[in-house]
């Protein structure tokens, strides 16, 4: 829930990781926005406004990262598909590479020694 | 006047983020309205997206307009507006209107060009000079404002002359509250339009 108690994680952290997990989420597929939505949100700290990623998919598919198909709905118009292009798949590979040993670097700083 | 049906809930929620939205470029601004839109569409289409309860918590899950306006404004690299010159003048001249009015009015009492019609319309003009606030505050800045003159325009054609103790109220009422509305209305627009997107947005 959100507390009334201040912020340690920067914003532009959670930010900045999100755009990574939304190219991690497709890729074993094209995906629909609304079920990446929904995956996102299920997982605890991750997006508490689900809106948010639309304007992050837009970018993404802006940016080349991401292209986007229209399929046909069971009921309702055609929905738009996300999928990963090329370059972003290079990106996450590349990021996931970074990420790793920022993680390390910053556990091995901030997770206090155990004292044997 | 509170929404009572999902219907009038969605409408609503969609008025506003259109209205946050509204510093984006037009084809991103759009797109993002479309995608929510469509979201909401599929989840009012399922079971648990029927009640006024649950579509207001399906919107809450979506996030606060104006969250999500500076989130997008954030995201598309669009700065957040600054305060400038102009709006400062708009300001000061809004929040002043009353004492621009009366004392010219006590001063020069029968001049030809009466303050009261002068300075609403003065004010406003400058409002739309801004190019901080979009068309719909600067829309809902002008009718307050002219509302005042068009008070002082209807009394005129009444024949209100008189000056006693009811008409200093109504002349107290028809400066002090287009003139205070606008300003509140102006500076509360202003102070969400040049915040920077929340630190904690993702956050829970």
């Amino acid at each position: 829930m959100a507390a009334a108690r201040p912020e340690a994680l920067p914003g532009q952290l959670r930010r900045g990781t999100l755009e990574y997990c939304v190219l991690a989420l497709l890729r074993p597929g094209e995906r629909y926005a609304l079920d990446l939505v929904r995956e996102l949100g299920a997982v605890d700290g991750m997006v508490t406004s689900e809106g948010t990623i639309y304007p992050l998919l837009s970018r993404l598919r802006r940016d080349g990262l991401v292209e986007t198909a229209w399929h046909e709905s069971p009921s309702g118009p055609p929905r738009r598909y996300y999928q990963l292009t090329a370059t972003g798949r290079d990106r996450l590979d590349q990021f996931v590479g970074e990420w790793i040993r920022f993680r390390d670097a910053v556990d091995l700083l901030v997770i206090p020694k155990e004292i044997p | 006047m509170k929404p009572t049906t999902p219907d009038a809930l969605v409408e609503r929620y969609l008025r506003q983020l259109r209205a946050e939205l509204a510093p984006l470029p037009a084809d991103r601004r759009q797109e993002v309205l479309d995608q929510i839109g469509e979201h909401i569409a599929v989840r009012r289409a399922e079971p648990d997206g029927q009640t006024v309860a649950e579509v207001r918590a399906m919107l809450d899950r979506l996030g606060d307009p104006v969250t999500l306006g500076a989130d997008a404004r954030e995201r598309f690299g669009v700065p957040p507006r600054r305060r400038g010159p102009v709006e400062t003048l708009v300001l000061a001249c809004a929040a002043t209107g009353p004492f621009l009015v009366l004392v010219p009015a006590v001063l020069v009492p029968f001049g030809t060009v009466r303050p009261w019609h002068v300075v609403p319309v003065a004010v406003a003009a400058l409002l739309w000079l801004s190019r901080l606030w979009p068309v719909r505050d600067k829309l809902v800045g002008t009718a307050l404002l002219l509302g005042c003159a068009a008070v002082f325009v209807l009394l005129d054609l009444l024949g209100f002359q008189d000056t006693g103790l009811g008409s200093l109220a109504l002349l107290f009422v028809a400066l002090f509250l287009p003139f205070g509305a606008a300003t509140c209305y102006l500076a509360i627009r202003m102070s969400r339009l040049t915040t920077a997107a929340p630190a904690r947005l993702g956050a829970r």
